[in-house]
């Protein structure tokens, strides 16, 4: 049992809804994160996982409950929209929120997320990967002790996926930092994450939590590996068991 | 600059369209209609032209105008772009508030261009200082209205990283919504040009506001054709720059 570093505790979230109406969005959200790993929340589309995210992330205000972590902890968010920003060179993207990071240690940073011979330029029009793989230096050049990453890999072609999984590995065993990551895709939760948090919807509740009993260090072809498949296959089998049809917003 | 000279093929279609609009002027009011009392031959236009020059002193009128629109926009822009942060914050603090001031844009420009001749002798600074004014209420008004257009994915990561009591976080909501605000900066060239020479009208002192009036008492119909097209050339020009400097302001677009 590792150190936990933030506990969520019967968080809740209601809003009202455009009609005048009280939509009951989260319901009593409860679990920890350990330092260093991973955690994935997956849930279907419109079960208030980017609402979570950014209650964890200090974006958004619970109805109820609370967030406990130590004082000067530091979250970073990275939404599902490439978020880099296209006015700034790669290099002014990652000092972005620390002015005073010293050179090198920016460098080691860019170098890390692959950046390294891109520092001058723009963002913009550039890949999906490319783009999130400056989200990703921004974020680290702050030191936080959690990265919050909201659904980023959707839009991203196959062979940037894989890439893109990598680097989050990588930079999860090199850096002490520990990774939320949102999404509805079952395989990508697997592949990322040392712990996985389900969801149900209407309201959003956690009805069950896995830990994932793979190796730290992981290359793509773990995907089909007969322990991946197996724990696939036990979320799946997890889901279809809820009383409604939400499997139908998910990809495996 | 020399791309901005490249026609575009909106840019030919609408060349084309004034083309023909001259030729069958030209056509039906100096060779078909050329006594006609709405419209005036061309070569009245042109000697009108010349006399514009030359008797109106159109060069000195159109110095006092441009200028004090110019240098306005200029130092309106400046103070944007230097109280973005400011403002931004403020506006997005007291949203309520900013949007009842909404009521004001109903009251027609001409409105304030009389107040200011009743209030004030003009001179060149008191135009530019009403200028300044309309510009900077412009800017602001669509800095406010843009708030809406702006992407939630730069505010979310700017907010997480900074926090929204930090400058560099208003700064990336203002470079969020830069390319939806460089666009009105065209309508409100022209609104403001058209402003200033109704403000300029009512003064009757200098200026091309000034000319109009002094044309329509010579009952002129040559020299108002004449003016027109000067007027409407140079606002085109401005035009042209303006779009220019938006491509530069907005350069990851």
């Amino acid at each position: 049992m590792g150190k936990n570093i933030l506990k969520l505790s019967n968080v809740s979230k209601d809003y009202i809804g455009p009609l005048g109406n009280k939509v009951h969005l989260l319901e009593n959200i409860e679990f920890d994160l350990e330092l260093n790993k991973s955690t994935s929340i997956i849930a279907p589309k419109g079960a208030g996982k980017s609402s979570l995210l950014k209650i964890v992330s200090g974006l958004e205000q619970p109805t109820s409950g609370e967030i406990i972590a130590s004082e000067n902890f530091k979250k970073v968010l990275i939404p599902s929209e490439p978020s880099s920003f296209p006015w700034l060179s790669v290099f002014e993207n990652v000092l972005f929120g620390n002015k005073k990071l010293d050179t090198d240690k920016a460098m080691e940073i860019v170098e890390l997320v692959g950046l390294e011979g891109y520092e001058d330029h723009r963002p913009h029009n550039n890949s999906y990967g490319f783009r999130f793989r400056i989200a990703l230096a921004r974020a680290l050049a702050v030191n936080p002790d959690l990265v919050v990453l909201d659904e980023p890999f959707t839009n991203m072609k196959s062979t940037t996926k894989e890439e893109i999984y990598s680097l989050v590995r990588e930079v999860n065993s090199s850096v002490d930092c520990t990774f939320l990551i949102g999404t509805t895709n079952i395989s990508e939760a697997i592949f990322l994450s040392e712990q996985i948090i389900l969801v149900q919807k209407n309201p959003g509740k956690v009805f069950d939590k896995i830990n994932i009993d793979l190796p730290f260090e992981r290359s793509i072809d773990i995907m089909n590996d007969e322990k991946f498949i197996q724990i696939r296959n036990q979320i799946e089998s997890k889901f279809r068991k809820l009383e409604t049809n939400q499997l139908f917003s998910f990809s495996i | 600059m020399i791309s901005m000279l490249k026609l575009t093929d909106s840019s030919k279609n609408k060349l084309k369209l004034v083309s023909a609009v001259v030729f069958i002027y030209i056509l039906l009011f100096e060779f078909i209609l050329p006594d006609s009392e709405f419209f005036p031959r061309p070569t009245l236009i042109l000697e009108s032209l010349k006399a514009l020059w030359s008797e109106y002193f159109l060069f000195t009128e159109f110095a006092y105008t441009s200028s004090a629109l110019y240098i306005a926009f200029l130092i309106a822009l400046v103070i944007m772009h230097f109280s973005s942060g400011f403002i931004i914050k403020t506006m997005l603090k007291f949203k309520e508030s900013v949007e009842a001031l909404s009521v004001f844009g109903y009251f027609p420009s001409f409105f304030y261009a009389v107040l200011i001749a009743f209030w004030f002798e003009l001179n060149w600074f008191i135009e530019l200082a009403f200028l300044l004014i309309a510009f900077v209420t412009l800017f602001w008004k669509d800095l406010f209205n843009s708030l809406s257009t702006i992407k939630t994915e730069y505010n979310d990561a700017a907010l997480s990283i900074k926090g929204d009591r930090d400058s560099d976080f208003y700064d990336v909501v203002y470079k969020s919504i830069l390319p939806e605000f460089v666009k009105t900066l065209s309508k409100n060239h022209l609104y403001v040009w058209i402003v200033l020479l109704t403000f300029e009208f009512i003064h009757d002192v200098s200026g091309l506001g000034s000319l109009f009036n002094k044309i329509l008492n010579f009952h002129d119909l040559g020299g108002v054709f004449g003016l027109t097209i000067v007027v409407s050339l140079l606002i085109f020009i401005g035009n042209m720059l303006i779009q220019f400097a938006n491509k530069r302001m907005v350069d990851w677009e």
